[in-house]
């Protein structure tokens, strides 16, 4: 099997209508290729491949007969494994999930994919409930990024942005409560946007932290997202925190204009911390000069208590996560995995008031930041201190004296897109966030978009040809 | 009565012990010695919001109390 150039969504859907391929033969190729790199990526819990060659065919004979229903039709994607899919399993890689969580429902997001004609290759890796690392010892298939499998591909999104990355969907679902979306698609080189929170409808999701978590989309471009979006986003009375806000049409916000954008460059925390690694910094400084070369102008800036922001979300994120756990904690701790069932417990460590005075730094960082967006169009930020870590060397102890440039968002529940910015010396991948205002979904995809047609990052493609192994 | 001073404050050890009996959560000597050593930071963590111009900020919660009820 050659390593062909991997399509984005975009390009796929135009292959689908003028002949050049089929979604049969998309799906059939990228489920080869999934097998090939099933044991040296663990991309996927269930692939559903059946189920997938018989959507693939539908597709195929909708496109046939004139029935458009748009670019994501036939479309090959991952479904992160904590969100309900017909037809599949939903685990959230624990033994403690009811294996009846959402039997044979679609949550509402997948069902609005489903009827966009797209094609679903299985449900995707995830840390378990979304938190923690992967641990081995629990059974399900541990994630491994695809540009170097010592690394880790982050979370808790492992399996979507691995499966983007490496050619095993061209697109999927993640959610994000603290960068879960945004830090695969950072070390994996490609597009992942947080949405606002309450711009996707988020039932039928095992739930993290109520008041912060999102579902996103992830593929290689932010065309390619902004599709996605297009399809996921809207009301839906199932979630009580679904906004009614009006859906765009977030493809014909790509217009490639950034004349006169004003873009926000906060740097104390967020490019002067000591931990933040200088390829990646000047990664993003160099993307923010192309961008003010094309028109944006950029200001550097400070946003007060950016450093205290981080511990807000954990706070929060622990202990909504908590609360949903606690009953299980008690009484299956050795049912979750180790990293799991730390973090987890955190929870047990913060008081009722301390979750109370998150939510009143919650307010007060919430309006530093309008201010600040009444100025700015777009903050821009790295989207991770350093690229991907060596696996073997993270443990939650370390990240809690570690920077986090992603937590804020969910906190203030801005949109937030990750875009490609290059390589390290090492050949990983460094990653960009534009933070933009709330429901301003087009506007940060319209930056992402402005990057990725003058440069070629988010096309880059790890070098798995040495992982492929034959098909089983 | 008796009272307690800042100087007699429990140890991390003696704090996490007493949190992990009262949740009712059984982990491993190894579990637990990470998390009497992550202590301090994560107290710290919330200790650092207590900020004093937090004084009249309202927690960021949202209740809507006609959320139950149909609307007419």
């Amino acid at each position: 099997m050659s390593d062909a150039p991997i399509l984005t969504i975009k390009d796929a859907a135009a292959a689908l209508r003028n002949g050049t391929t089929t979604s049969t033969d998309l799906t059939a190729a990228m489920l080869e290729r999934t097998a090939m790199l099933s044991d040296a990526l663990g991309a996927y819990v269930v692939v559903t491949g059946e189920a997938a060659l018989e959507q693939a065919a539908a597709a195929d004979a909708a496109l046939a007969a004139g029935n458009d229903l748009g670019p994501l039709q036939g479309i090959p994607l991952a479904i992160k494994d904590i969100i309900a899919m017909k037809g599949a399993p939903t685990t959230a890689n624990s033994r403690v999930l009811d294996p009846e969580w959402g039997a044979g429902t679609d949550a509402p997001v997948v069902a609005r994919l489903r009827d966009a004609g797209s094609v679903f290759m299985g449900k995707a890796t995830t840390s378990e409930f979304a938190i923690g690392l992967p641990d081995a010892d629990k059974g399900f298939p541990v994630p491994h990024n695809p540009w170097d499998v010592e690394r880790t591909p982050a979370g808790s999104s492992s399996g979507t942005g691995v499966a983007v990355a490496a050619g095993l969907a061209l697109g999927g679902l993640g959610t994000d409560t603290g960068g879960s979306v945004r830090g695969p698609a950072s070390v994996n080189g490609h597009t992942g946007l947080k949405v606002t929170f309450g711009r996707v409808p988020k039932s039928g999701v095992v739930p993290l932290g109520y008041s912060l978590d999102s579902i996103g989309p992830m593929a290689r471009s932010a065309w390619d997202c902004a599709a996605l979006l297009e399809v996921m986003a809207g009301y839906d009375p199932s979630d009580p925190n679904s906004a009614h806000a009006p859906v765009e049409r977030y493809t014909e916000a790509l217009d490639g204009d950034v004349e006169g954008l004003r873009i926000a460059l906060p740097v104390p925390y967020f490019f002067d911390h000591e931990a933040l690694d200088p390829e990646q910094r000047d990664a993003v400084l160099a993307a923010v000069s192309t961008l003010t070369g094309l028109g944006a102008t950029s200001t550097e800036t400070s946003l007060p208590h950016a450093d205290i922001a981080k511990d807000a979300n954990h706070i929060i994120l622990v202990g909504e996560a908590y609360a949903y756990h606690r009953n299980n904690l008690v009484g299956r701790w050795a049912d979750y995995g180790r990293w799991t069932r730390s973090a987890l417990a955190r929870g047990a460590f913060y008081t009722a008031a301390d979750y109370a005075q998150a939510g009143r730094f919650r307010r007060m960082f919430s309006e530093a930041v309008a201010a600040m967006l009444t100025e700015y169009d777009v903050i821009i930020t790295p989207a991770a201190p350093a690229p991907a870590e060596i696996a073997s060397e993270m443990n939650p102890s370390k990240r809690l004296s570690m920077p986090n440039f992603t937590g804020h968002w969910n906190l203030t529940g801005l949109p937030a897109v990750a875009v490609p910015v290059g390589l390290s010396s090492q050949g990983l991948p460094l990653s960009m966030q534009v933070i933009g205002k709330p429901f301003a979904e087009g506007t940060v995809l319209k930056v992402a978009d402005v990057l990725q047609r003058v440069t070629d990052h988010h096309l880059l493609q790890p070098p798995v040809e040495a992982l492929f192994t034959q098909a089983v | 009565m008796s009272t307690t001073t800042a100087e007699e404050k429990a140890s991390p050890e003696e704090t996490v012990t007493a949190i992990l009996t009262a949740a009712g959560l059984t982990v491993s000597a190894e579990e637990k010695a990470t998390m009497v050593r992550d202590f301090p930071l994560v107290r710290a963590g919330a200790d650092r919001m207590y900020l004093p111009e937090l004084e009249h900020h309202e927690p960021a919660i949202r209740f809507d109390p006609t959320d139950f009820y149909p609307t007419r």
